[in-house]
């Protein structure tokens, strides 16, 4: 972007007496060669942040409390360094799977011993148990009799006339925690670096990452070029699971062009690529697989084997390398491999009659999953008197489904990836909200702000995101408040 | 085929909007004159913070992302 510096000379004439005041305090600093320690090691501009979040979903599902600070200053007149901390809490009820409302009796969720369990409850299903006796009272197999009435069971047929029925699973309180570092050097009045790097981590996630980038202003600061180069590296387990210990990292390659146009416009487009690979799955994510397991399967594995646990099912039976959680239930999984393209223009229009600006960006984005989306931000900044500033915006968001991605799966993938995880469905979203701005003094202002989102399957562009079923409809809202310092 | 055409207008317009600013190169804009490309809100992100805020809950909700400068890992995506 081309940057105008606004001059804080005042600033930090003013900011180096304080700080000369404080260092010369008795037991603080040295009040020798305090001139010389100033001159080498100036503090400009340090500003300070605090924003709020808050998110919630309708239907108590989730909801989370998220808490950002932030520090920055300069050292030496060129450099810059930011660092910040988030927390994050969240809890409540998140979707774990779906499958059609007509085998909600057969389909049921297991304990860590899926397998025995699973395999329990169809024999424990009344029309089992029902065809047992009749065969015992008949002289007939009984094993056969059972078998059969199993594999009707598993092969039950899905009137056209279903619903898909969407299983929730209660998320307990966690807390996620991260701290970000990073230092911006302006090589010469047209070259700036940026290297930053952070950690997050929750009970079940840890993720690292390092960026390197650079921006170039050119044509008489009317060009900015900007590229760089990010790389995380993730960990990931799994609370329930103990086969799910597993790594995954992503790189990315930006691209940014920024151009005045005109006294009152910008434009900009931002591009970029990202390849992720390792473990993308999601370790809580559950899909309705029929006919991965036969009813000889549950019998014979449940009476012969004596089979009880996931992992001695993956062991057993060609389940593709999958992790069992109940009657035809198995968790997630997705591709080990991810591209992914952005490209993303932007214009920034000044309206002097309104003294206001208009914000409109696009996004489009592809990847090899066979997701497409595009994103049209709309925001409109409008101060007034008083230092207040009001910003109006509208978001609207459509993607395709990935290509592995089902409510659920009546016949098993060749490729063995499956997810019923409603956000790599087809859908839209509309966002609307306000954000308010109010400068208190010079140094001090207070924004607060709330944004309220629709997500169907129906919003999807084109229509017919989730073939009309409205089951992994939802509408959440946010609320924000913060508090920006500059000393 | 009707999502296809779209994103083929798009990548056009989008494509138009790179030879505008390209043409933009020859324009002059002085010093003196970018009183208002300096004002708070003409920056390309004037809520860096409450953008990052935002982006941290679109991630969570939404498959795809990108298209901003910022950076960060981290799950809490249930």
């Amino acid at each position: 972007m081309a940057v105008i510096k606004p001059p804080n000379k005042s600033t930090k004439h003013g900011l180096k007496a304080l700080t000369a005041a404080a260092l010369s305090l008795p037991g603080v600093c040295c009040a020798e060669g305090l001139g010389d320690l100033l001159e080498d090691f100036p503090i400009h501009s340090p500003a300070a942040d605090y924003q709020y979040l808050h998110y919630e979903e309708g239907g108590k599902r989730m909801k989370a409390d998220v808490h950002h600070g932030a520090l920055s200053t300069s050292l030496y007149d060129r450099l810059k360094v930011t660092a910040s901390y988030d927390v994050d809490i969240y809890s409540g009820a998140t979707p774990e799977f779906s499958r059609p409302d007509t085998v909600t009796d057969v389909v049921t969720r297991a304990s860590a011993v899926a397998f025995a369990v699973s395999a329990g409850a169809l024999l424990d299903n009344p029309s089992v148990v029902a065809a047992r006796q009749q065969a015992f009272a008949n002289g007939g197999d009984g094993l056969k009799a059972e078998t059969d009435a199993v594999r009707a069971l598993l092969q039950r047929p899905i009137p056209s006339s279903f619903k898909t029925n969407e299983v929730l699973a209660d998320h307990p309180e966690e807390t996620r925690k991260s701290v970000n570092l990073s230092f911006e050097y302006e090589l010469d009045d047209n070259l700036t670096y940026t290297l930053s790097g952070g950690h997050s981590s929750e009970p079940d996630y840890k993720s690292s990452y390092v960026y390197i980038g650079a921006n170039y202003e050119l044509n008489q600061k009317l060009t900015n070029i900007s590229g760089g180069f990010g790389y995380t590296l993730d960990r990931v387990k799994s609370v329930s699971r103990p086969d799910v210990s597993e790594k995954k990292d992503d790189q990315i390659y930006r691209l940014g062009l920024t151009q005045i146009l005109g006294k009152n416009t910008l434009a900009s487009i931002g591009t970029s690529y990202t390849r992720r690979s390792g473990f993308l799955s999601n370790p809580y994510k559950i899909v309705y697989i029929r006919g991965l397991l036969e009813a000889e399967d549950y019998i014979d594995g449940f009476f012969d084997v004596g089979i009880a646990t996931p992992e001695q099912a993956r062991e057993e039976f060609e389940i593709q390398d999958l992790w069992m959680a109940g009657v035809d239930l198995f968790f997630e999984r997705r591709p080990k491999a991810r591209n992914e393209w952005v490209f993303a223009p932007k214009l920034v229009q000044y309206v002097p009659k309104l003294d206001g600006s208009l914000h409109l960006g696009y996004r489009y984005y592809s990847d090899s999953w066979e997701i497409d989306s595009h994103t049209i931000d709309i925001k409109w900044y409008q101060p007034f008197s008083g230092g207040w500033l009001f910003s109006p915006r509208f978001r609207y968001y459509s993607q395709s489904k990935a290509e592995f991605f089902r409510p659920f799966f009546l016949t098993p993938r060749a490729d063995g990836n499956y997810s019923s995880d409603f956000r790599l469905s087809g859908y839209g979203t509309i966002s609307a909200g306000l954000q308010i701005e109010k400068k208190i003094v010079d140094q001090v202002s207070l924004n607060v702000g709330a944004e309220w989102t629709t997500h169907k399957g129906g919003l999807k562009l084109g229509g017919n995101g989730m073939n009309n079923s409205s089951y992994a409809d939802i509408d959440y809202f946010t609320v924000t408040a913060g508090v920006n310092i500059k000393f | 085929m009707i999502n296809r055409l779209i994103n083929q207008l798009i990548l056009w317009i989008s494509f138009g909007i790179v030879i505008a600013m390209l043409n933009g190169c020859g324009l002059e804009v002085a010093a003196w004159e970018r009183g208002n490309l300096a004002k708070p809100h003409m920056a390309l992100d004037p809520e860096p913070t409450i953008s990052v805020l935002r982006e941290h809950v679109q991630v969570s909700k939404e498959s795809t992302s990108g298209g901003s400068s910022n950076n960060g890992g981290g799950c809490g995506c249930n």
